[in-house]
């Protein structure tokens, strides 16, 4: 973390400066707003709350064609040569699988503007057999393809989650790695040193639907985790102030609507 | 490239005054970070609260007391712009939060949450932070504070766009009361109770209509996504974006 930077950095530069930062015309930036909630409304089918422990919180970007490119080279070859033991391999192989159906959900969407008919046979298609767009093609079409998905805003949410997921276990064969080369466990294989590791982990999630049902579910390995009631007592927090959130935002969604106006309006009458 | 933010750095000093009691005022432990998208355009990457022992106090204290976390309307614009209105938007990247912990002369982020705004939430702990229960959940609930005054002070914002609105028919009106009270004093006819409702309609008519108006808007609101959501339109995909997307120029 960089510690303590200047407060006078950002004076000039955080503003959306009607010249620099917002060089979008007001439309642009009222067109963005209600597309980016419209197709919220649309996605937003339940709350889902994850409570997870981690080894160290890592402010790492999130940078779209990364995540995409870190995804694509996940197959079970690959997942052999990076020494992952047979379980976590399924887990990395089912975000792969993931990004596949997003794939395809998107490109089946007459709405989406990256529509292919050709597509629409890999609807009911094992992910592995979806094609997807290589990120290290020589191809101009399907590095422009690629670009145009990478854009999509729906897209890009379902990456966004994948990117968490799979950082989490990442950070998980890390932890695994460090233990293998230490000395004092030499004689112990990867699967075990995995289950000893704490860290990294989805302890509890809970799913609130529309209509008020509430399903929680928890990892066993919280059962003999030495912080299990603090743990469970923090997913309850997160569950209550995600609740409290989610409630406020139907409310949030129409007031943004009419803040968009006024900025809008404001924007029009200052130009 | 990396901008960072400070909430300090765009409002006044520490203010101690009575009338602000009612804030609290944390000036210093807010920032956003920017990321440099492209030569014009940046985005929200992260919002960061710097907490200590004492900020934990104080927030303690102001969650029990109902105050309120002061932010001036130049961030809360500041944010408003990264949060919905950029091309690369929190609403389509998620709202990324970490808050770092001082602990002897040492900081280090010990809670995260990533909100996506359709619906997931992930909540991070830092394992070393279980070991002291009272500073993990004194760090929890700070951490969801905190964002939720963000996120309320955004809300908050438009009632004042009610009482703005609330002049027009406080004026239509006021108007036929001078006309009623004018026509009543050609009469020669002006009856105490006529002078009484006439004063106090001057004076309590505005903030009556504001508040009549902002109820009206709530039930409207309520209707809307009760019948977008789970009514007759709640199927209809392509007809509901169409609907949003004019509604928002709309403004309703």
């Amino acid at each position: 973390m960089s510690s303590n930077p200047s407060p006078l950095e950002k004076k000039q530069n955080t503003a959306p400066k009607k010249g620099a930062n917002t060089k979008s015309k007001p439309e642009q930036i009222l067109g963005n707003f209600a597309q980016s909630i419209s197709e919220i409304v649309v996605d937003l089918t339940a709350l889902e709350i994850n409570t997870m422990v981690v080894d160290r919180i890592t402010g790492d970007k999130f940078i779209p064609w990364q995540t995409y490119c870190s995804l694509y080279e996940i197959n079970r070859q690959n997942a052999q040569r990076w020494g992952i033991d047979e379980e976590t391999q399924k887990r990395y192989l089912s975000l792969r699988n993931q990004l596949a159906l997003e794939y395809v959900l998107v490109t089946t969407d007459q709405e989406s503007g990256l529509y292919e008919e050709r597509m629409k046979q890999y609807l009911n298609a094992p992910p592995a057999q979806i094609p997807l767009p290589n990120p290290k093609t020589n191809n101009p079409g399907e590095l422009e393809k690629l670009r145009s998905l990478l854009k999509n805003n729906h897209f890009v949410r379902s990456l966004r989650k994948m990117s968490e997921l799979k950082a989490c276990l990442d950070n998980h064969q890390r932890s695994i790695d460090e233990k293998v080369s230490d000395s004092q466990t030499p004689n112990k294989s990867r699967q075990v040193i995995g289950q000893e590791i704490k860290t990294d982990i989805i302890y509890a999630q809970t799913v609130i639907q529309l209509d008020g049902d509430m399903i929680t579910r928890y990892s066993k390995e919280i059962l003999d985790h030495p912080h299990k009631d603090l743990i469970l007592k923090l997913h309850q927090e997160s569950v209550a102030a995600g609740e409290k959130q989610w409630r406020g935002l139907f409310e949030f969604i129409v007031d943004l609507m009419q803040q968009a106006v006024e900025k809008g309006w404001n924007l029009l009458t200052k130009s | 490239m990396v901008i960072r933010g400070w909430l300090n750095s765009l409002t006044s000093k520490q203010r101690t005054s009575p009338p602000e009691a009612r804030y609290l005022y944390l000036n210093r432990n807010i920032r956003l970070l920017l990321e440099r998208h492209n030569s014009h355009q940046s985005y929200l990457q992260a919002i960061h609260f710097y907490l200590n022992p004492e900020t934990l106090d104080a927030i303690q204290q102001a969650k029990e007391s109902e105050q309120r976390l002061y932010i001036p309307k130049k961030f809360l614009s500041v944010l408003r712009y990264y949060l919905f209105f950029a091309e690369r938007n929190s609403l389509t990247l998620g709202l990324n939060v970490l808050s770092y912990y001082e602990q002897n002369q040492a900081v280090k982020p010990l809670v995260r949450s990533l909100i996506s705004f359709d619906g997931d939430i992930v909540y991070q702990i830092d394992q070393t932070c279980l070991e002291d229960e009272a500073l993990a959940q004194s760090l929890t609930i700070s951490h969801y504070w905190l964002i939720e005054q963000l996120l309320t002070a955004l809300r908050l914002a438009w009632t004042d766009w009610f009482k703005k609105l609330a002049w027009i028919p406080y004026l239509l009106i006021l108007g036929g009361v001078i006309v009623w009270d004018i026509h009543a004093l050609q009469k020669g006819e002006f009856p105490l109770w006529q002078i009484i409702a006439s004063f106090l309609y001057s004076i309590l008519g505005k903030p009556i209509l504001a508040w009549l108006l902002q109820q009206l808007f709530v039930l409207l609101r309520r209707w809307f996504f009760r019948k977008i959501l789970f009514g007759g339109w709640s199927q209809q995909y392509q007809f509901k974006q169409k609907l949003l997307n004019w509604l928002s120029r709309l403004g309703v």
